[in-house]
């Protein structure tokens, strides 16, 4: 019994605090629930909206803007839906329907209300057509109107209760100008909270100053914007300076102003793409070092290259995909509540494991067991299995899956102007951090790791003190194969689901493997974290396809140094 | 919910195949059947495209079988796998056309594949309908191409995104994987923008290679290139990195609104294969749509769900496989023989009924009339229509605009003299 | 016959044989088939071969398959050499053959039709330059066909060389170096893609028109092309037997067997090795130079890592550490790829997987080690001693 229950049991356990704590970090995005109650003045909104319908086009261009200037955010899905024509009138009554729902063989939509989005009903019934009806009864903005409808959708959004949504409005408003927007505004400076919505608010009214007529103003807009090292006015200031660098006599005061600006902002990004590229170059090099744990360990014990690794990672990624029809499956039914979706991630990564690692043990069982000592047999062996693999898959699923993201892990997360860091990016990170310390407690820590550290320096040895190796090896490919298997649900938040997702990555980990040193921890890490902040660094350069070429050119010289690996094994292994 | 379906459906594909391969040896060698081949690779980097292009030509088959056959005579398929790998290809070619001896072949995706299979049906004067759209620059008498050429699908993509109504683009940047068909249609795009006056310093290419995962560099530097506003990517992005395209250009905070991604390879059936979100308001430009609103291809996209599916959804290179048969068909009626040279001449200006809506052959340069529609796609995967062509475009086998003086190349094949 | 080195003879305990039963015919037939197999396969596709085609028994494409399969089955000729031989795992065969390939394919392209400045069509249609376009320097020396042959040993063996000079000499080896050389071919591959790199990217060299002043459409030149891989395989055949058999072949098999102790006994290995790595990525090469005018076209997706494991999976499949095991399995496979993937679109890659995991549970020295094998057993039955079977474990490193 090597895993004893209560460890086992507390790196699970650990591992769902650290998932939960990025969780919750990221979904504490404020969600403001409409007001449900009606009010006088919406029961006017409400009247203005049924002009839509109207057929005088006129009428219906007045009602638009009279909508766009109400500043109220809850129009916003309403004119959107609008916009694409998906707006209904039943018997009379504005409603909306933008889901779909299946009864039985045929689909049906479910109606709401248009301001609250709250269920219609009728007869104390949720009111519901079927999708056939809703396309006769649909209308929406004529083409013409579109770009009517599309202004006040950005006049409404800069008083939308989501930051997001007012942070894009803003940036809009800058670039289209105008008064009614300067207006607007300036009515939500004063009263916005949010400080990326204010910078983005200062940001946005100094770029429309930029056209301003009269010098004070724009010298001011210029340096501010220099101040606010504003990269979305960066090309506005550039053609400012040229087109006074051109006149003559020209403006030396003004224009250097400008220069002094556009270096600010030029400064400011070489800075914040240097913080891209190691953000960028951590991030793969995460994934690498998920994909090269298992090979390394599998690699240093068994002296086995597993070539079905990656099919390992295509194993997890699909039950990912599994998890998350299961609780689509659930929700629809009924059995889960909705909110129950969006935390289908974190039973995904279990499952993965499970199921990769079953995989694993099978094929240590049936193919590897038999091949031990042939190191170059078990590559070609399990490349053939590899073929398997992906073909069953095929066969199994199809080629077109997708997994969607959970929620809290779309968008990013603006830690300065310009640096985003995308939190799935942040996500793979922390989780590979959090598998590494895993995998080095249960080296260091356990009765399995003490076993395996035990096996792998010295198989005869081990053996002839009563371990059983055989049942190491079965479970260490299965550890392996399962820790390939999170990195395949991990990579299912940045990328899509292919039977062959597996070797594109498969050789990349390799490589991490072979810098690292064959079997070492640290030197898995070092290397995967140090490939890709190398190939994130050269790729700008040298475009994508010469950054790994770079990469394997460096790892090639690299042996000629250190010829096993940053972290060789010592002693009599050396030569084994 | 369907797993179990899914791997009845698996065990039984698995007795079908062995029997109907052990079955083919012996039997299929009745007399009252006409053979096509069927080259599509099912396995490999391009089958996630291809399967769905394989399934729609044998619907088409399957349909045209039920109602009596061509000129009284049952279609065998002859369906191969080429397996993603060109040289496989030109080896199964040679096979369809000189040992199974097929009356035509319907197939290929990529450009390559199509490039390596050409020297063997211009040498053995055999037909091959081609479903995809592509970059032009090509005239076989031995082909039809029955998806887009250039002009009927980048160009116009192009002028919506500089009309008011595409927001009035002033910045271009055409992000493309790195292979023939990105680089001829950026080489299109390039002079059309620049013979409508954008500056060179306004257009920015860059590609990456197949497969490729990895765009946090690139999407920074859309970033960098949009700060301005009025800029939009025309992207000629193939399969899988689509994904983890659209993901990071989401992730980095870039929407549809600041800058719209105008799509030429991403259709219905690779959304399926795609977390659809990130995608939602970007555009994407095609000759058909599974959302195009008309009773008959209602009825096809039934057709196609009852035979492979429910979840399985029609795009344009599926339309075009799907019609190809068709308009085989139709030309074979109408030439009363198989033979190739008779059916090529019966093709020419060839008027047919697809599921998208009538269409016609040209009379001359082996390619297809078609109408153009510019979609935006919607939470559900489909898209919506939010411009279309006035009628059918004449398609263009070589692009006016690299070919300014209009003196193109002679097509190449045809008869045996 | 000489029997490859380190494999048991079995003809030894065979002329004892008294008493003549069923079982003793056979085992006569065996040896008289193992002596003979070699002509006998010489006499097939040097005469069988072209004399069916000339009576029409067999059409040109089927000529053609047998040309090009034989080019393949060279570059597995250069595998068994390090991998059966040297111990070496090379898993970047396929982009020797490639780079072969190229060489000849760009001379080929540039007798083919032209554009603008004298362009060779394939490179002119992927350009991105829409006009002013120059032949870039590299296509020049291209121009001439002796000069494309030489380059066809110089530039795969030359790079070959370096690159092994490189590894052996940082003592890479086992299981490292086959890595390497997988990320190597994945790094040519994605190279070659590069339309920048003006090879004509993803689509390769085309439009082939003639060789030598040879129209390639033409059926006699096929033939030609046909002959002249019989011709080259069986030189390549001669050479790599001859190379195993002398005194370097000695050095090779010890590398394999016990490098250190080779080493402490006084010898270089990394010259040895060096060396055979080079031979075995020239090998290759002039399979590659065949193979692209059979071929038509020559693409970067020939060195895809999976082409080069195909090749791993010929030898072994044939039985590595001896030559006419690399011959036989890259025959055997390479036909049976190419009917399994017509018969079976949807199944052939499981069957294929399933032949190379049973391959190696099950016959861990290949079609030819089970040949021997039931050999020696016929023997040793047929004299009703039934000795110790020997296996040909020993082959096996």
């Amino acid at each position: 019994m090597p895993i004893r229950p209560s460890l086992a049991v507390s790196f699970r356990s650990m591992l769902f605090l650290a998932l939960f704590a990025v969780a919750t970090v990221h979904a504490a995005e404020p969600e403001t629930a409409p007001p449900t109650i009606l009010t006088p003045s919406d029961a006017a909104l409400l009247a203005t909206m049924a002009e839509l319908t109207d057929s005088d086009a006129a009428k219906r261009k007045a009602a638009i803007a009279t909508l766009g200037q109400s500043r109220d955010g809850r129009l916003v899905p309403f004119l959107t839906d609008f916009s694409q024509g998906s707006v209904l009138k039943v018997d009379d009554t504005l409603a909306v329907g933008p889901q779909t729902r299946e009864v039985g063989d045929t689909k049906v939509i479910d109606l709401l209300h248009p301001l609250t989005r709250d269920p219609l009903e009728r007869e104390g019934k949720p009111w519901s057509i079927s999708e056939e009806e809703a396309k006769s009864k649909s209308f929406g903005a004529a083409r013409a109107e579109r770009k009517t409808v599309a202004d006040a959708i950005t006049l409404l959004k800069l008083f939308d209760p989501k930051p997001e949504q007012r942070l894009s409005a803003v940036k809009k408003a800058g670039d289209t100008g105008g008064e009614i927007n300067v207006a607007a505004l300036k009515t939500l400076q004063e009263s916005e909270r949010d400080e990326r919505v204010r910078r983005a608010i200062t940001e946005s009214l100094a770029i429309i100053n930029l056209t301003s007529s009269e010098q004070e103003i724009r010298v001011a807009a210029v340096k501010q914007l220099g101040e606010l090292v504003s990269i979305r006015a960066l090309s506005r200031i550039q053609d400012l300076a040229k087109t006074l660098d051109g006149q003559k006599p020209n403006d030396a005061a003004m224009l250097a102003v400008c220069r002094e600006s556009i270096g600010a902002i030029e400064r400011w990004q070489t800075v914040a793409r240097g913080i891209g590229h190691v953000f960028s170059g951590i991030s793969l090099g995460s994934v690498l070092v998920l994909m090269a744990l298992g090979l390394s360990i599998v690699f240093g014990l068994m002296g086995v290259i597993n070539m079905a690794h990656g099919e390992m990672l295509m194993i997890g990624a699909y039950a990912t995909f599994l998890t998350q029809e299961a609780f689509k499956w659930a929700v629809g039914a009924g059995v889960l509540p909705p909110w129950a979706f969006e935390i289908y991630f974190l039973f995904a990564i279990p499952m993965a494991v499970v199921v990769a690692g079953g995989v694993g043990l099978f094929l240590e069982w049936a193919v590897i067991r038999h091949l031990y000592g042939r190191p170059l047999e078990t590559l070609l062996a399990t490349f053939g299995v590899s073929f398997i693999l992906i073909q069953s898959v095929r066969l199994i699923f199809g080629n077109n899956r997708s997994v969607n993201n959970p929620s809290w892990l779309q968008g990013g997360w603006e830690i300065a102007p310009d640096v985003i860091f995308p939190y799935n990016r942040i996500f793979i990170i922390v989780f590979c951090a959090v598998i590494v310390c895993a995998m080095y407690l249960l080296i260091t820590k356990t009765r399995l790791g003490l076993l395996l550290r035990a096996t792998t320096q010295n198989r005869t040895m081990a053996a002839s003190l009563g371990v059983n190796t055989r049942r190491i090896d079965g479970l260490t490919f299965a550890l392996g194969s399962g820790i390939a298997g999170m990195a395949g649900c991990a990579l299912t938040l940045i990328s899509n689901i292919t039977p062959d997702m597996g070797q594109a990555v498969i050789v990349d980990s390799f490589m991490v493997v072979v810098a690292g040193g064959v079997g070492k921890l640290a030197g898995a890490i070092i290397a995967g974290i140090g490939l890709g902040c190398f190939t994130k660094t050269m790729e700008p350069w040298f475009g994508a396809v010469w950054g790994q070429v770079l990469m394997l050119a460096a790892v090639v010289i690299f042996l000629q140094w250190r010829p096993s690996g940053l972290f060789p094994a010592k002693g009599r292994l050396a030569d084994a | 919910m369907s797993l179990s379906t899914k791997l009845r459906t698996f065990l039984r594909g698995t007795a079908a195949g062995v029997l109907a391969s052990l079955g083919s040896i012996s039997l299929m060698t009745a007399a009252d059947t006409v053979k096509i081949g069927v080259l599509h690779s099912l396995s490999g980097t391009m089958a996630i495209s291809e399967i769905s292009c394989k399934d729609g030509t044998l619907l088409a088959v399957k349909e045209i079988n039920a109602k009596g056959g061509v000129l009284g005579k049952m279609i065998e398929p002859v369906v191969v796998d080429p397996a993603s790998n060109w040289d496989l290809f030109a080896e199964k070619a040679k096979q369809l056309v000189t040992q199974d001896k097929v009356a035509v072949t319907f197939g290929c995706w990529t450009s390559v594949s199509r490039k390596s299979v050409l020297p063997v049906y211009e040498s053995n004067n055999a037909l091959l309908f081609y479903p995809v759209q592509y970059e032009g620059e090509e005239q076989s008498l031995n082909v039809f191409y029955t998806a887009a050429s250039p002009n009927q699908q980048l160009v116009p993509a192009a002028e919506y995104l500089m009309s008011e109504e595409g927001g009035a683009c002033k910045k271009f940047f055409l992000l493309g994987t790195d292979y023939v068909f990105p680089r001829t249609a950026n080489k299109v795009l390039k002079a059309f923008l620049m013979a409508k006056g954008v500056k060179e310093a306004d257009i920015m290419e860059d590609y990456t290679p197949f497969g490729h995962k990895d765009y946090q560099t690139i999407v920074g530097n859309i970033k960098k290139f949009a700060a301005g506003g009025k800029a939009c990517v025309l992207s000629t992005i193939n399969g899988d990195s689509n994904v983890p395209f659209y993901k990071e250009f989401a992730n980095q905070g870039l929407t549809a609104a600041e800058c719209p991604v105008m799509a030429f390879s991403v259709a219905e059936d690779e959304l399926r294969a795609m977390d659809v979100p990130p995608l939602v308001g970007h555009l994407a430009a095609w000759n058909y749509f599974m959302s195009v609103d008309t009773p008959a291809n209602k009825a096809f996209a039934a057709a196609f769900k009852a035979e492979y599916g429910k979840d399985r959804v029609v795009s344009d290179p599926i339309e075009a496989a799907y019609f190809g048969v068709y308009v085989w068909k139709a030309a074979v009626e109408k030439a009363k023989s198989f033979e190739v040279d008779k059916v090529r001449a019966a093709v020419y200006g060839l008027e047919f009924d697809a599921p998208g809506g009538k269409k016609k052959m040209d009379e001359k340069n082996q390619h297809t009339y078609k109408p153009v529609y510019i979609g935006e796609i919607l939470k559900d995967g489909q898209f919506k229509i939010v411009w279309q062509s006035k009628g059918l475009v004449k398609p263009d086998s070589y692009s006016s605009y690299l070919w300014p003086k209009g003196d193109y190349p002679k097509p190449t094949g045809g008869p045996k003299k | 016959m000489t029997a490859s080195p380190g494999t048991p003879v079995p003809n030894d305990i065979g002329h004892r044989t008294s008493d003549i039963g069923p079982l003793s015919a056979l085992a006569t037939t065996h040896r008289l088939a193992t002596k003979s197999s070699l002509w006998l396969a010489f006499a097939f596709f040097a005469l069988v071969i072209p004399l069916s085609y000339g009576a029409g028994v067999i059409d040109i494409t089927t000529l053609n398959q047998f040309g090009r399969y034989l080019c393949i089955a060279l570059v597995a000729l250069g595998l068994d050499l390090i991998w059966g031989y040297t111990g070496i795992l090379s898993l970047c065969q396929m982009m020797f053959f490639t780079l072969g390939g190229y060489c000849m394919g760009m001379h080929l392209a540039m007798k083919g039709p032209l554009q603008g400045d004298g362009i060779p069509l394939a490179l002119y249609v992927v350009s991105s330059q829409v006009s002013g376009m120059t032949l870039p320097w590299f296509w020049m020396p291209f121009d001439s066909v002796w000069l494309s042959i030489l380059l066809v040993f110089v530039v795969p063996g030359g790079f070959a060389y370096l690159y092994g000079w490189l590894a052996f000499r940082s003592r890479v080896r086992g299981v490292y170096f086959s890595i390497i050389t997988q990320a190597t071919t994945v790094a040519a591959t994605q190279v070659f893609r590069l339309n920048d790199l003006q090879l004509c990217g993803t689509n390769g060299l085309t439009n082939f028109v003639t060789l030598f002043g040879f129209p390639l459409n033409e059926n006699s030149t096929k033939v030609g092309l046909y002959l002249a891989s019989v011709a080259a395989l069986a030189v390549g055949f001669l050479a790599c037997k001859w190379l195993v058999t002398s005194r370097a072949g000695r050095v090779l098999i010890a590398i394999r067997d016990s490098e250190s102790r080779l080493r402490f006994a006084g010898y270089q290995p990394v010259a040895y090795k060096t060396f055979a790595f080079a031979v075995a990525a020239v090998l290759g090469a002039v399979g590659g130079m065949l193979y692209t005018p059979q071929n038509g076209i020559i693409t970067p997706f020939k060195m895809n890592p999976e082409e080069s494991i195909y090749i791993v999976a010929m030898v072994a499949l044939g039985g590595r550490g001896t030559l006419t095991g690399a011959i036989l399995g890259s025959l055997i496979f390479s036909f049976s790829y190419s009917w399994l993937s017509t018969k079976f679109a949807d199944w052939w890659l499981i069957i294929l997987g399933s032949l190379f995991v049973f391959v190696i549970l099950v016959m861990p020295d290949g079609l030819v080690g089970a040949w021997r094998r039931l050999g020696l057993w016929l023997t040793a039955r047929s004299q009703r001693a039934p000795a110790e079977p020997v296996t040909a474990k020993e082959t096996s490193p």
